[in-house]
Formats: structure tokens, sequence, C-alpha cells
């Protein structure tokens, strides 16, 4: 085995978050930032429910996007304070900018997990309209995993995300 | 903040204001935050035999304005939908209008402006940037984009003046 193939099939370290719908997502490491219990949440309005909420954390308004309400037709309804993971993502397709934060509310803490590149599998496997919020798909422990796109989900106008489903 | 009347725009009572003066606009579903040098009066609505739909006025200094009530996806609706009988007129560059307006206050501070990310970019409304007061969100007033949302035949009525308050 040349140092190539050993680099390639080192092991990665992943976030898996159980969401507060009780879906099941993979992040890498690098992009859950911090947990927080968020006290308050304000409502932006004119938004669809998935994405009107936000909060003020460390002086950045950082928006809280509800999966559940986009991906099902019975959305739950939101914790009054919800436990948030606090995600980074890139603004758009500049490579300069600034990492921003958003955040997604979860049921309970999440578990790192290390992953093998062997264990990625084709976005098509993922079900339902997960193809359209992931980059990638992952097994682990026999079950299929989204490996959500961040870039995509916090930087598309909900017109446009709604639109793609 | 200050909750204040509409006397707080009465021009025996202005100073000048400076740029850091602001008022919030209690509109019901939206709040609305606008320096005060751009607000130019607030009066009572009245309506015209010829009102159009979706239309109040305000009549100050012999001129007359379209008075507008957005609801919280910024759609045109009747003035007393909202339950505002009341709007600010209020000034840009390309003209003016009058915003309902149920509660008028004067900010004690410049209010901390956060930019919205793309994810809360809605489709009606295009907020450049919003503030946090009370727990509620309040979104700084862009005129000229409020004015290219009048209907044409509100938009023709509405034209240039100085500002009364002399801002």
């Amino acid at each position: 085995m040349d140092a190539t193939e050993q680099e390639t099939s080192r092991p990665l370290s992943a976030w898996l978050l159980t969401l507060s719908d009780g879906s099941e997502i993979v992040l890498a490491q690098g992009e859950v930032k911090y947990l927080e219990q968020v006290t308050q949440l304000v409502t932006v309005p004119g938004l669809p429910a998935y994405s009107s909420q936000a909060f003020l954390w460390r002086d950045q308004f950082i928006p809280l996007l509800q999966l559940s309400h986009l991906l099902s037709a019975r959305p739950l309804t939101p914790p009054k304070a919800p436990l948030v993971a606090i995600v980074a993502y890139r603004a758009a397709e500049d490579a300069t900018q600034a990492l921003q934060l958003g955040a997604l509310p979860l049921a309970g803490k999440p578990e790192l997990i290390q992953v093998m590149p062997e264990q990625a599998r084709p976005l098509e496997s993922l079900k339902e309209r997960w193809p359209h919020l992931s980059c990638a798909a992952l097994s682990y422990r026999e079950q299929l995993y989204p490996v959500l796109d961040l870039t995509r989900l916090f930087n598309s106008t909900p017109h446009a995300l709604i639109t793609l489903h | 903040m200050n909750d204040k009347s509409d006397l707080s725009l009465a021009p025996s009572q202005r100073s000048a204001p400076s740029p850091d003066d602001w008022l919030l606009v209690d509109a019901v579903e939206l709040l609305w935050l606008l320096p005060r040098r751009e607000a130019v009066h607030l009066g009572e609505f009245t309506c015209a035999e010829e009102a159009l739909p979706a239309c109040g006025q305000v009549h100050h200094n012999q001129q007359s304005y379209p008075a507008v009530y957005w609801n919280r996806k910024l759609r045109l609706c009747l003035p007393e939908e909202g339950g505002c009988r009341s709007a600010l007129i209020v000034q840009s560059p390309l003209g003016a209008l009058a915003l309902a307006c149920r509660r008028l206050m004067r900010l004690e501070r410049p209010p901390r402006f956060y930019n919205l990310p793309q994810c809360m970019q809605g489709r009606h409304h295009n907020f450049e940037q919003v503030a946090v007061l009370n727990g509620r969100v309040a979104a700084k007033v862009n005129t000229d984009m409020l004015l290219e949302r009048l209907p044409e035949a509100l938009r023709r009525d509405t034209y240039s003046q100085h500002s009364s308050l002399g801002g």
C-alpha cells in the first residue's frame, strides 16, 4: 500500500446528529461549531415556516432552519427553548469570505463517529427529498445517512429551495 | 425605547435630526425602522371618493400622499385591515409615500442592524437589514423599494418634496 492509498483509507471524524424531528444526518467534524440551548427565538415575517426563525448569539443573527417543515407534510411544533447545533458554512462560492453561522434544532447531543471513504454511497440512494439537501450519502451501522449540504441549504433563498422539491 | 406620539414630529417640537435618530413604526404585522430625517409628517388617513383600492391618503402642505399598509408578506391591504388610523409620510430621493402606522416610537439609540442571510430572503420582501427590538424583528425601511412596489396608478401621484422637518 503506497502513501496515497494510506491517506485515502484513513478514518474521518464526523458528527451524527439527530434533528428535532427525529431524522438523522451527518456533518463533517469541522462544520459543527457549538451546541447551544436557545432561549429566545425571533420570527422574520413573510417567510416559510422552515426558515422564519432566528436568534441572536454573540452579537450575530443566526438563522435556525427547521428541516422538518421543509421535508414533511406534518411539521412539528418547535420547542420553546431548543437545543441547537450552530454550524459553519461558506457564503456562496466565494472561498475568501469568512464562514457564516447557521443553526439546526437537535433532539439530543450529537455523536462523534469515525467513517471510512468506502462507506460513501451514491447520493441517489437517499430517499424522498434528501438528495436535494445533501452533498453525499453515507452508510454507517447498516443504515444510510444524508451528509447535509450546508452551503446549499443556507445560501438558497426559500423560494429557490422549495422550487427544487 | 420611548413611546412617542405624533407630537414628536410636530414642527414646534422638532430639533435638527441627527444621523443617529431612528424611529420605529409599528404597522401591526410589520415593524419598520427608519432614520428620523426621512420622516416628514404623521397624519390621519382620509379616503377620498376616488381613492384607489388598498390606499388611503394623508394630506400635508396641500399635497396628498398614498398611504399604504403592507401585511407580513408585503402585500398591499386596506389600511383599515391593519388597525391603523394614521400614516407616516416618508421621503426618499425617488419620492414619498405614507406608511400605515399604529404607533410611532423614537429609539433612544441607533439599532444594531443585521444582514439577513440568503435563506431568509423572502420572495415578497427582500428586507436588506433587520434589527431585533423587544423580541420582534424590525426591518429597515427601503423607501425606494417600497415605492417600486406601489402600483403604477399610485406612483404617478407620488412626487418628491423636501421634508418639512428639515431632514
